[in-house]
């Protein structure tokens, strides 16, 4: 028990100023399988022999020598460790490595050995040391040569000598930042996922109700346009500047509550993004004959239209603006490619007509997650309720209008 | 990389904990707040609206 610390200690003072000796020591370690050819030793004293030949095998011959004959110098194994000329760092690396690699865990022999292991060879150590020279050298080597076959001082040693280990070598530095950008790009890309699928989805929310309950108050302080004479005619709402809202849209088929605000473009910022969907600009207003298209997100950024694909024939889509309410009857849907501005025109696919209708028409991306193609949705005016006659039947109730109008909308 | 930041801060470890997870925190805000919406218009999900090309949107 005396002998363990101060020869940890000892060695530690070695491998501070002297950090080569590490690597020796290691690579004896990983001998000592090796040493199993002494059996009269048997059991835990073999085992713990073996490193004592360190000094004589190893340091003259670290690489190969199960040879350690050299047992028959009984002086030497104490000061062994510190007398020996060393090698280049660069050899002592280089067998380390190969050591390493020779057999995967040299150390764990000594650190699974019991506690009374350490105590039973260090009691015998002087006597065996005086009576019988051979073993002695052994053992004492064993105890001040190889420093620490105990846990204890082994664990210490390790981490004591953790601010001092040598910086990696340029290859070895190099491919480790290599390997950390690498992980650091893997998070990067792994935070823009969730960023995309699900931040975008709840600033854009919240963007989206703030901006409609702006809407609604607005509403509140403009006086409505003055009706036109046929009562079955709706108001053309007034065309607005871009990147601003106009309108709040209802569809009660994708859910209860939902309601969108559009608004004038289709940039992407602020109005795709933030603002709901977007009016085509150059299309025709609510109420106007012609086209009334719009886009909206699938995914993402609060997906306006993400159930564009469940709407079914007869579904109404109702538009609020300052003036009163629009209800659209969804007719038909299409897929087309990304290029296919003539459902934009008037009479959807027919650009050269003018058309009579009041259509609305509805894009995005088609299939989610893609820009290969678009789903385009078509509806028809059906009717049309001033803003003074109150919200058409079917949105009266909905969690959506309770939600804009009691803020005091139309 | 990161053993060399993690030595750079200051204090034992907890406080060195501490200013690593405020620089990460730092990091994402600003990965979110500024570099993602950038970089976010050249993915290619989210086009929802139709163009003759020359748009561009």
């Amino acid at each position: 028990m005396v002998n363990s610390p101060s020869s940890g200690n000892e060695s530690d003072a070695d491998a501070s100023s002297r950090p080569t000796i590490r690597p020796a020591q290691r690579q004896n370690s990983s001998h000592h399988p090796a040493h199993d050819q002494y059996p009269a030793q048997g059991g835990y004293r073999g085992r713990e022999a073996s490193p004592a030949t360190e000094p004589m095998s190893t340091a003259p011959e670290l690489g190969g020598g199960q040879n350690s004959g050299a047992g028959s110098h009984p002086g030497t194994g104490s000061q062994a460790g510190t007398d020996q000329p060393l090698p280049s760092r660069r050899e002592l690396r280089r067998r380390e490595a190969e050591a390493a690699a020779a057999n995967g865990a040299p150390t764990a022999v000594y650190s699974d050995a019991p506690p009374a292991y350490t105590d039973s060879t260090q009691v015998q150590q002087p006597v065996s040391s005086e009576t019988n020279p051979n073993l002695g050298a052994y053992a004492g080597a064993a105890v001040a040569g190889y420093s620490a076959p105990g846990e204890g001082s082994r664990r210490t040693n390790r981490r004591r000598q953790k601010p001092e280990r040598e910086p990696l070598g340029p290859v070895r530095g190099t491919i480790r930042t290599f390997g950390e950008l690498c992980i650091t790009a893997g998070m990067v890309l792994i935070l823009f996922v969730v960023w995309q699928l699900w931040w975008t989805d709840i600033e854009a929310n919240r963007d989206n109700e703030q901006l409609a309950d702006k809407l609604a108050q607005d509403w509140q302080n403009q006086d409505p346009n003055e009706l036109p004479d046929d009562p079955d005619e709706p108001v053309v709402a007034d065309p607005v500047e871009k990147n601003s809202a106009f309108g709040i849209f209802y569809i009660p088929r994708f859910g209860d509550d939902y309601y969108r605000t559009v608004a004038e473009g289709v940039d992407l910022e602020p109005v795709l993004n933030r603002m709901g969907v977007g009016r085509y600009p150059n299309s025709a207003m609510p109420g106007e004959v012609g086209n009334f298209s719009i886009a909206g997100h699938r995914v993402t950024y609060g997906k306006p239209l993400n159930q564009i694909a469940q709407l079914r024939p007869g579904d109404e889509i109702i538009v609020q603006t300052k003036d009163g309410f629009y209800t659209y009857t969804f007719r038909n849907f299409d897929i087309i490619l990304p290029d296919a501005v003539e459902v934009l025109a008037p009479v959807p696919n027919e650009p050269k007509f003018k058309g009579k209708d009041r259509i609305l028409t509805m894009t995005a991306c088609n299939p989610m997650f893609s820009a290969r193609e678009r789903y385009v949705a078509y509806a028809e005016l059906t009717d049309w309720t001033p803003a003074g006659d109150g919200a058409p039947d079917n949105i009266k109730d909905s969690k959506a209008y309770d939600k804009v109008s009691k803020n005091g909308g139309a | 990389m990161y053993g060399l930041i993690w030595r750079l801060l200051p204090g034992n470890w907890f406080v060195k904990l501490i200013f690593a997870l405020i620089l990460i925190a730092a990091v994402v805000l600003l990965l979110m707040q500024y570099v993602f919406p950038v970089v976010a218009p050249y993915m290619p999900f989210n086009n929802a609206t139709v163009t003759d090309g020359s748009g561009g949107q």
